[in-house]
């Protein structure tokens, strides 16, 4: 299990972490989403021992993670951008992983390389953003690392790739300990690979929980009411995090189990009234609202 | 699970990728070593092979004197020049990760300690330059060797350039990576390897220079406080005294260790920092910005005044007027400029402006410091109970011992310049001389040229310090002085080399009279002795007034071993040498100690002389000369003060005025007489208070009696 104590991190002026507490239970797909600038970089690099936070504590496994080779080396860190050594091909930077990760599986990167055609006998500054992500991707699934921290690896890979890299996922999730940790602000992407999610936003997580329990915990209701005094009852009853109007028709993000939402509703006598799950990406944006981050600001 | 990576693995892996460097360093170095060698070799023989003037052995002897310069770069400057690019090249090649975000990420991700990670990567560059270096070396060897140069003495020598080289390159490597690790930049990472590699340098030598300016009574002779002080602190001081190493004889262990000591500290730092090194720094200038405004200041204060220095050594501007305006302008422009590498945002260029102006107002303080002798360096004279002995040397020595300190001892290079201390007896004299000298410069009193006298004052204290300065003294304060000091016999005995001067040593006495040409005198050893008795029983009798006011009849010149030849023995000549006293002397290189003069009063020499049939002539029979052309300066030519002599001249005379000067030439042998008898040869005094006119006389005596040429009072 990672956990982050109360870690933090500011660089110059930025604060990047604002004593983050989480944690990250072994065996699950956890993404880390929020908007450019959240921090996610930052705490992925906090996790894998890249950055020393300022203060409080990341922990793997009990273990703190900086300078602790041996907690490091289960931890295997896939940069957004990622490096290979100039003039690499494919099986030398294999060959480098093998010597820094003991259960490197060398058979299976053979026959995903070939699977994903990537050739290697080319030099990998030769290959397309995508190709270079792919190979990555293969390197650090493949280091047989307890944690996989994947930062923004998803984008720019195609939706077949995507889709294959996230099959690989459940499969080693399936065969062994294997715990990845996916950040992204595309939240399309993780919607359907992560079983839990935290949610940054200006250095700080705003929520940390299983997706599932997420979804169930906030909905959309829309509903047309007649009587005014009944609508505010209502807005007044429900935990509301936004309120949107069109016309009659009332949309409320609200938090809160769906058919306890639905019989408060229904309770004001409503010409219609109907409760709907929110997207990720809707979640993520209530969320970041609330937290004074409105994306019409951004906008317009 | 235990990450147990190999570390021999890592370093395969590591020298992998700086395969470029390998072969880079392989080709250059076997071009500037073995290949350059043998070029070197090939031409010194043939252009300097055996002659009528050189012998081969001779040959032999300069080319073993000059190889080892072949390796560690002191004969080849592309050589000193690769020392110190690959030393930066393994630098960026091994820690320039650390300004790549991407690198730095992968690096920093690994199971890899950071000190572990920072000693593969370290090892790595040592070893792709040394590996190919100790190679190019032993070929290098190897073609002395096929040249039939190399010898046993000689190899150890070309092991310890060997040992130079590397030494070099450390130096350079090593602060090449603590500047990365202050930096987030590789512009900024070498700007930062520069600044320390010459700060120390920088800094003491700018203290040198403000004391020049600034100090009337500064005074450096030979290696300074910080001379020795750049050599210790500096890298450059040590990279060069690495590279100016040439052999066995130069050989200084203390040099070696010292670099080897400044190489592991600057690597200590270097993995200090990058043990703390923040990931997040990469792309910053610099990567501890809480240093940013102490580095700005430290750079920017001794840059500034140095680089005022520098403008007006360079445009030949006025000493201490300039300094001031210079220097602040400097320290703007500095401020500015580090700020911008700091931003690399010209907008910004003020963000900083409480360190720039701490900057100024730092440049303006130290200024102060000297303009005001704040610190009282020029009043500053140490207590007569704390000194232990006073060393005095007055401008006019020089001309007139023509030797001074060659009798002192050859290897304390400071206290040459001042001769053998003064008797203890001395001291107090030489003290109240000195608080004169204090007086004058506090005053700010002077006289004319002639009253006045520049003298050297060396206080050893008996803390085993040393106090030099320079005062401005009053010529009769420092006659009466002088007139004392002769009183006593242990002064004149530290005064004149003859004194103190070993006599084993001595291979030739010359003789020169009126007729300034130098005739050698065929001595035996036994001879040599009782006339060198007979001078000092003269000299510890003569009277200062004689000194000082008359002029000699005739001078003696003493050739000894010239002690700053030092040279490499010939390996061939080692087993000759081996029983000598001083093997670093090469007996080939002679100086001539002059100055030992002559004086109507010098009985015991002059009768020494006449016995043993040495004739003194004291004045040159105009027979005896074929043309004399006397030099006129532009000050007797506007006096007027030859007209008459010109004109009382026959016709065969040619007198010509060019330039600034006259020429005046005769064959003539009552012209001849009639120069002869308006001119009077010019002989130094001690206290320099004689001077010449400037005017200058070439005589070209009959066929067979040789030329000479003097000075005219």
């Amino acid at each position: 299990m990672i956990e982050l104590k109360n870690a933090d991190k500011t660089f110059r002026n930025v604060h990047a972490v604002d004593h983050v507490t989480a944690q990250i239970r072994d065996g699950m797909v956890f993404g880390l989403i929020g908007s450019n600038g959240a921090g996610k970089s930052t705490l992925l690099r906090m996790i894998c021992g890249i950055i020393r936070p300022d203060s409080g504590e990341v922990l793997a496994d009990g273990r703190p993670v900086f300078e602790n080779p041996e907690v490091k080396a289960q931890i295997c860190f896939l940069s957004d951008s990622p490096y290979y050594f100039s003039n690499a091909d494919i099986r030398q930077m294999r060959d480098y992983y093998c010597m820094i990760y003991p259960s490197f599986n060398r058979k299976l990167f053979d026959s995903l390389t070939e699977k994903f055609r990537l050739e290697s006998s080319r030099k990998l500054a030769s290959f397309s953003k995508g190709m270079k992500k792919q190979a990555s991707i293969l390197l650090g699934l493949c280091s047989g690392t307890k944690y996989l921290l994947c930062d923004e690896t998803f984008d720019g890979l195609d939706p077949l790739m995507r889709q294959a890299v996230k099959s690989l996922f459940a499969s080693e999730m399936l065969n062994r300990d294997f715990t990845p940790v996916i950040s992204s602000h595309n939240l399309r992407e993780l919607e359907d690979i992560c079983d839990g999610i935290g949610l940054l936003h200006q250095g700080k997580l705003l929520l940390t929980e299983d997706l599932d329990q997420i979804r169930c915990s906030i909905c959309k209701l829309q509903c047309v009411i007649p009587d005014a005094r009944r609508e505010e009852a209502l807005i007044r009853s429900l935990r509301v995090v936004k309120i949107e109007r069109s016309g009659s028709l009332l949309t409320l993000t609200v938090r809160g189990d769906r058919s306890d939402v639905l019989d408060l509703a229904r309770a004001q006598e409503p010409l219609f009234a109907e409760v709907l799950p929110l997207t990720l990406e809707e979640i993520f944006i209530s969320e970041t609202e609330v937290a004074g981050y409105d994306i019409k600001d951004f906008l317009y | 699970m235990t990450s147990k990576i190999s570390f021999i693995k890592l370093i395969r892996a590591e020298l992998k990728q700086r395969g470029w460097l390998l072969a880079l360093t392989c080709i250059v170095l076997f071009l500037s070593m073995p290949v350059y060698s043998m070029m070197w070799l090939d031409a010194y023989m043939t252009n300097y092979g055996p002659s009528e003037y050189i012998t081969a052995a001779e040959m032999y002897t300069d080319i073993r004197n000059m190889f080892p310069g072949l390796i560690n770069g002191f004969r080849f400057s592309i050589l000193t020049a690769a020392f110190a690019v690959f030393g930066a090249l393994s630098a960026a090649a091994g820690f320039g990760y650390i300004h790549s975000r991407e690198k730095l990420d992968f690096y920093h991700a690994l199971p890899i300690r950071r000190s572990r990670r920072f000693a593969v990567s370290w090892l790595c560059g040592l070893l792709t330059f040394v590996v190919p270096y100790v190679i190019c070396a032993a070929l290098t060897v190897a073609a002395g060797a096929v040249q039939g140069i190399m010898d046993a003495q000689l190899s150890a020598a070309c092991a310890l350039a060997a040992l130079a080289g590397i030494l070099c390159f450390l130096l350079v490597y090593h602060t090449c990576i603590l500047g990365f690790m202050l930096s987030g930049r590789t512009p900024s990472g070498l700007l930062a390897a520069l600044a320390i590699f010459v700060y120390a340098s920088l800094v003491l030598g700018t203290i040198s220079s403000l004391q020049n300016v600034y100090f009337k009574t500064y005074y450096s002779p030979g290696e300074t406080l910080s001379d020795r002080l750049m050599q210790v602190l500096s890298p450059l001081g040590l990279f060069s005294a690495m590279n100016n190493f040439t052999g066995m004889n130069g050989f200084s262990p203390v040099s070696f260790i010292l670099a080897a000591v400044m190489s592991c500290l600057l690597l200590g730092a270097a993995l200090i920092l990058y043990r703390r090194y923040p990931s997040e720094a990469a792309g910053n200038a610099l990567s501890f910005p809480a240093a940013a405004p102490f580095a700005k200041v430290a750079v920017c204060i001794p840059a500034s005044v140095f680089l005022a220095l520098f403008a007006q050594a360079f445009t030949g501007a006025d000493a201490s007027g300039w300094t001031f305006p210079l220097s602040i302008l400097a320290a703007l422009i500095l401020c500015a400029l580090i700020e911008f590498i700091y931003r690399m945002d010209l907008r910004q260029l003020l963000k900083g402006w409480k360190s720039s102006l701490v900057s100024v107002a730092g440049v303006a303080a130290v200024l102060c410091i000297f303009q005001f002798d704040l610190f009282g360096y020029d009043t500053y004279l140490p207590r007569e109970d704390q000194i232990e002995s006073i060393r005095f040397r007055a401008d006019s020595f020089p001309a007139y011992l023509n030797s001074v300190g060659y009798s002192t001892g050859y290897d304390d290079a400071d206290l040459y310049y001042f001769g053998a201390p003064a008797p203890d007896s001395s001291t107090h004299l030489l003290y109240t001389l000195a608080q004169s000298g204090v007086r004058s410069t506090r005053d700010e009193s002077t006289g004319s040229e002639e009253n006045i006298l520049g003298a050297a004052f060396c206080f050893e204290l008996e803390s085993g310090r040393s106090v030099t300065r320079w005062y401005t003294l009053n010529f009769s304060d420092a006659y009466d002085i002088m007139e004392e000091l002769f009183l006593n016999e242990d002064y004149r005995r530290s005064l004149f080399p003859v004194f103190t001067m070993d006599r084993e040593q001595i291979s030739g006495v010359s003789l020169t009279d009126a007729y300034a040409t130098s005739t050698e005198l065929p001595l035996s050893e036994e001879e040599r002795n009782s006339l060198l008795d007979a001078c000092e029983k003269d000299l510890l009798a003569v009277d200062f007034s004689v000194l000082q006011n008359e002029s000699p009849l005739a001078e003696l010149s003493l050739d000894i071993p010239d002690p700053y030849a030092v040279t490499s023995l010939p390996a061939s000549a080692a087993a000759d040498t081996a029983a000598s006293k001083d093997s670093s002397l090469d007996p080939d290189s002679l100086f001539t100690v002059r100055g030992l003069y002559i004086y109507p009063g010098y009985v015991n020499t002059l009768d020494w002389l006449e016995e043993h049939g040495y004739r003194i002539r004291t004045e040159i029979d105009p027979q005896d000369v074929a043309e004399l052309t006397l030099t006129l300066s532009l000050e007797s030519v506007q006096s007027g003060r030859y007209d008459s002599l010109i004109g009382s001249l026959s016709g065969t005379a040619v007198y010509t005025e060019y330039g600034d000067s006259g020429l005046l030439t005769v064959s003539d042998t009552e012209d001849i007489a009639a120069v002869l008898e308006n001119t009077e040869q010019y002989w130094p005094d001690l206290l320099g208070n004689r001077l010449s006119s400037g005017d200058y006389l070439d005589i070209r005596y009959l066929e067979g009696k040789g030329s000479a040429a003097y000075d005219v009072i």
